[in-house]
């Protein structure tokens, strides 16, 4: 039990100091990096604790629970800074009532999530424009095959 | 003799193993309009798995530990079997299944080496394709309803809210 409030306690201590670092930061953006940072930081506290004291009953799951809070609060800290076509969809119904599809349409194209995206592709290197035509370059094509062999192992299409 | 710990968490990664089994072997006949419903069918019940597998190990005996402690490895399995999951379907199954960024990658991959014009790529994947996809899971996850050509939320709880609850939070914290 001991480990698991350790866990637990340090958890919320990395998510503790990456709020406060975030709120040092003078320029905009997602600060993860940052946060892995901190949370192997305090992985590191966490297993020389579990090592020095002897009264030991849950240290590896607990160890665990604490690398699996990491990816879950990334996922929500993304969200502070992104919203989603589904979420534009559910917020567009709910302050303005019944839409059709034309209406729920120029909702989407509102936040102009493709261009977004794509935009997001070329700056991280994914994607290279060349006159009018959009190329994948090498690390693109990495996760072309990566994509290729979800589609083959898990038989679903192209998502979207 | 296992420790209880190893065996929660040997327990649960072979429930998360279970999990992506099922995953990989149903879910290529999961229509996207069942699909939030069916995922969320699998997680609650790869979450209930371990502690019958606890259960099992408590009664052949598998290692010699207080009840309490047997309590707490279910719990642990449980929850780690959970959060494997989670971060699975948040990570990995989640952004394939809906991310635009894969879609367009998807896309631009299908037109080999010689790329895809602007054009072509607005006319396979644009508003419209991405309004239709998230209108069907939406309406298959009972979040919304179609009547007389209109699209009705009468889900206000739903776990979108929720994520967006929780991020709020988190950014009005990150803001103060």
């Amino acid at each position: 039990m001991m480990d698991f409030c350790l866990a637990i306690g340090l958890f919320t201590m990395t998510v503790v100091v990456h709020i406060l670092f975030c709120r040092q930061q003078k320029t905009k953006g997602l600060q993860a990096k940052a946060f892995i940072f901190i949370a192997l930081f305090f992985l590191l506290i966490y297993i020389v604790i579990t090592v020095l004291f002897n009264q030991r009953s849950f240290e590896w799951s607990s160890g665990l629970l604490f690398v699996l809070l990491v990816p879950v609060y990334l996922c929500f800290y993304v969200l502070t800074q992104l919203t989603s076509p589904s979420k534009k969809i559910l917020q567009a119904l709910d302050l303005q009532g019944p839409l059709n599809d034309k209406q729920i349409v120029a909702a989407i194209e509102e936040e102009d999530f493709i261009n977004t995206r794509l935009h997001d592709l070329l700056i991280s290197g994914c994607v290279v424009a060349h006159q009018d035509a959009y190329a994948l370059t090498a690390s693109g094509d990495k996760i072309a095959w990566i994509l290729k062999a979800m589609q083959v192992t898990t038989g679903r299409g192209m998502g979207g | 003799m296992i420790s209880i710990d190893l065996l929660s968490v040997g327990i649960g990664l072979g429930s998360f193993g279970v999990f992506l089994i099922l995953q990989v072997i149903f879910f290529r006949w999961i229509k996207p309009e069942a699909l939030l419903k069916s995922l969320l069918l699998l997680v609650i019940g790869v979450s209930v798995l371990p502690i019958s597998l606890m259960l099992i190990c408590w009664k052949g005996k598998l290692s010699f530990a207080a009840p309490t402690t047997w309590m707490m490895g279910m719990m642990m399995a449980s929850l780690l079997s959970f959060l494997l999951s989670f971060v699975y379907i948040l990570c990995i199954f989640g952004p394939y299944e809906t991310s635009v960024r894969m879609r367009l990658v998807c896309e631009i991959a299908s037109c080999g080496k010689s790329g895809i014009t602007r054009q072509e790529l607005f006319k396979r994947y644009n508003s419209q394709v991405m309004a239709q996809l998230r209108l069907r899971r939406l309406i298959g996850s009972g979040d919304i309803i179609e009547k007389d050509g209109r699209y009705i939320l009468i889900k206000k709880q739903n776990v979108f809210f929720l994520f967006d609850a929780i991020a709020g939070l988190l950014k009005k914290w990150i803001n103060a």
